[in-house]
């Protein structure tokens, strides 16, 4: 995606916003919990699931991520953000498979959540657009993350690790929501 | 040249530009010819940059003959684009938000169409290639000059733009398994998030 090192054209903040961009996302456990989850079950889910996530995941989350800039107010984020790390990992536990719609909704309900959080805890003096561009790689790499350790779906005893990470995700989840709730 | 090595060769391309050195930010100080500067631009910046891969994953994913009408389309209206502005504003910046929204709206449309892969028609992938450049052109043209030549700069950065949509064009128009072709469309996604957040980025500015 371009000259990385090189984009520092971008005014002072330019490199700055990109290494923020890229870190942001894995920043917080609880984003990292929902992006990975959403690749497993992805994977799990199988075609067209695993490839339509990472294609529509990102610009829903970015419409958050925008809302969040443009100070458009969002009701209960960091509740839903916990609440997507349980969902999403209490889906990969249970190897849910719910009509099309249904997971749409609540993929696309969870990354206006995320994509809000990231775009209202902006650093002040950073790039936007350089911002914006790690941001998006950045939670792409953790998707794929996802997809690939989903890949172990292929295997009965994948499949049992794949429930395993599900758990874990969902109990981290509930930590967060608690925390969240307190 | 084999399919596969012309694949290997674009994407060693994408990769020099992706693990480039550091690059001082105002090259004109460093005396390059304004040609270069603006093909640095491009190069630089995210909006010209995201732009013209958009461009070329949407020809790619529609094949040879998209590329065929859009190849010269391209940057041509780029160039266009370019001299107006100088024609209009003689290089000045017109200030405003109308210029970054209306790239971050192109680069964020290019990577829409190219992620939902919608079949559009020859005619008017050349008409999405031709505006986008013009846009990008009159934006280059209208803050870069800085009492520099114009056409020299816009042709520099029309250059480059092109180059990087032909990469992007080739890369994806040559790949033969389901799953590159999932990979363009995830590249598209990707570049429309990017757009979405620098609107974003416009308004927190207006709010």
């Amino acid at each position: 995606m371009g000259s990385l090192l090189a984009l520092v054209h971008e005014g002072s903040g330019g490199a700055a916003g990109l290494l923020a961009g890229l870190s942001h996302p894995v920043s917080g456990l609880d984003h990292v919990l929902a992006m990975v989850a959403v690749g497993l079950w992805g994977a799990q889910l199988g075609a067209p699931y695993v490839w339509v996530l990472p294609v529509a995941f990102p610009m829903v989350m970015a419409f958050g991520g925008a809302l969040g800039l443009a100070g458009v107010a969002f009701p209960g984020v960091e509740l839903g953000i916990a609440l997507s790390a349980l969902v999403l990992g209490a889906m990969v536990l249970a190897e849910a498979r719910p009509p099309v719609a249904v997971a749409a909704f609540v993929i696309g309900a969870f990354a206006l959540f995320h994509g809000h959080a990231h775009g209202t805890e902006l650093p002040e003096g950073t790039s936007g657009a350089l911002y914006s561009l790690g941001f998006v790689v950045s939670t792409g790499a953790l998707h794929a993350t996802g997809i690939a350790i989903g890949l172990l779906h292929r295997w009965p005893s994948g499949r049992v690790v794949l429930r395993a990470a599900g758990l874990l995700v969902a109990v981290g989840g509930a930590y967060f929501l608690w925390k969240a709730l307190a | 040249m084999s399919v596969q090595r012309a694949r290997a060769l674009c994407a060693a391309a994408i990769a020099f530009l992706v693990l480039a050195e550091p690059a001082y930010a105002h090259v004109v100080q460093g005396g390059w010819p304004v040609f270069y500067h603006g093909a640095v631009h491009v190069l630089s910046t995210p909006t010209d940059l995201l732009a013209a891969l958009g461009v070329g994953l949407l020809t790619g994913l529609r094949g040879k003959s998209a590329a065929r009408s859009s190849i010269l389309a391209f940057p041509l209206s780029w160039l266009a684009g370019g001299l107006l502005a100088g024609g209009l504003f003689g290089g000045r910046d017109p200030g405003g938000i109308m210029l970054p929204l209306a790239s971050a709206v192109s680069v964020t449309l290019c990577g829409l169409l190219a992620a939902i892969d919608l079949r559009l028609p020859r005619a008017g992938i050349m008409v999405l290639a031709a505006g986008v450049g013009i846009l990008h052109g009159y934006a280059n043209g209208a803050t870069l000059s800085h009492g520099r030549s114009v056409p020299m700069l816009v042709s520099g950065a029309a250059l480059a733009a092109v180059g990087i949509a032909v990469l992007a064009h080739v890369l994806v128009a040559t790949s033969r398994a389901p799953w590159q072709r999932i990979a363009a469309r995830v590249a598209g996604s990707w570049i429309a998030a990017t757009g979405l957040l620098m609107i974003g980025w416009q308004a927190r500015g207006l709010s």
